[in-house]
């Protein structure tokens, strides 16, 4: 998904001409990413598909104002999702306890469902219970494929920032993974 | 490099070395030559690795929302922003317009000056007669036995 960023710019163009083909091309890329990004972020499938149809309305309507070189279009898609996600998970928390939905994991596919090992259902119970940033930083990196440059200009945080995120949330992952603290656990 | 120190680096970049910043890399790989425990954080940290891409690979969007998505799309605006303005001149133009003929009905309805008046009878069809008083902008049309 994010090699075909760099790609997207001419796409984005024709889409300010109100070319809907090239829209619907850059939904062939990058829908399932930020439906998938939306749905482990708020783990709510109802909210994610109206983060994803949010997000791409906006893209629509921001199309003839972007400027190709300022950014990625990819970056800025997800950075919009990203938000958008937050401030859902923001209102719900202003309403009360967070309804928690089926584990954020769930499959569409019951076959790929009964194939999940224990230890990946173990690990993504482990990645909803991450606080949001270390969630984020997680799931751009390895659903999204972005570098942690781009995650942090996705996230508008520093690069040392994110790599202190990951670094968070990756010794807590390894721990639910492996049963075990990790050996180096503490620092950092 | 220690071993905890290569450990927070897998945490950091991942466990694919070769994206590593240079320094880091070559004392990572000088380390797992040396040390089987730093070999075995290896192991852990590529089996983390590849459970996250297994398990967050994104599923496929849910069967019909790009079409959703494609239905809710407003109209592009128009690409030449002067013909939006179109309407609003001609609006001013009929404001103007209106006000320019009330103006001019309004000073009419005044007393005529005495200069330009035109009197005349007619004889229409019904055998009424009528005198018709042409002002310098308004007729009036009395019944003569009004008068």
């Amino acid at each position: 998904m994010a090699a075909a960023g760099d790609d997207d710019s001419a796409l984005v163009a024709r889409c300010a001409a109100g070319d809907r083909s090239a829209f619907e091309v850059l939904m062939t890329r990058h829908l399932a990413t930020i439906h998938g990004l939306a749905r482990r972020l708020t783990g709510s499938a109802v909210e994610a598909e109206d983060i994803a149809q949010e997000t791409f309305l906006r893209a629509w309507t921001a199309a003839p104002a972007w400027r190709p070189g300022a950014a990625r279009f990819s970056t800025w898609l997800h950075r919009v999702a990203l938000n958008l996600s937050y401030d859902a998970l923001r209102g719900r928390r202003r309403g009360g306890p967070i309804p928690l939905e089926e584990p954020a994991d769930e499959r569409p596919n019951p076959a790929e469902a009964l194939e999940a090992s224990e230890e990946d259902a173990r690990l993504g119970a482990a990645i909803d219970r991450l606080p949001d940033r270390q969630r984020a930083v997680i799931l751009l990196t390895y659903q999204t494929g972005l570098s942690n440059a781009e995650v942090a200009d996705t996230m508008g945080l520093s690069v040392k920032a994110v790599e202190s995120l990951l670094v968070r949330a990756r010794r807590t992952l390894r721990e639910s993974l492996t049963g075990t603290p990790a050996p180096g656990a503490g620092s950092t | 490099m220690t071993l905890d120190e290569l450990e927070t680096a897998f945490d950091r970049w991942g466990s694919r070395i070769e994206t590593w910043p240079e320094d880091e890399r070559r004392a990572a790989r000088a380390l797992l030559a040396s040390d089987p425990a730093a070999r075995q954080r290896l192991d852990i940290a590529r089996r983390l690795d590849g459970a996250l891409a297994r398990v967050l690979a994104p599923p496929p969007a849910p069967m019909g929302l790009a079409g959703r998505i494609a239905a809710r799309l407003p109209r592009p605006a128009p690409a030449r922003p002067r013909l939006r303005l179109l309407p609003v001149l001609g609006g001013v133009a009929s404001v103007a317009a209106s006000a320019v003929i009330g103006l001019w009905l309004g000073f009419a309805a005044l007393d005529p000056p005495d200069t330009g008046t035109v009197e005349t009878t007619l004889a229409l069809a019904d055998g009424a007669a009528y005198e018709v008083v042409v002002g310098p902008v308004l007729a009036d049309v009395v019944p003569e036995d009004q008068r």
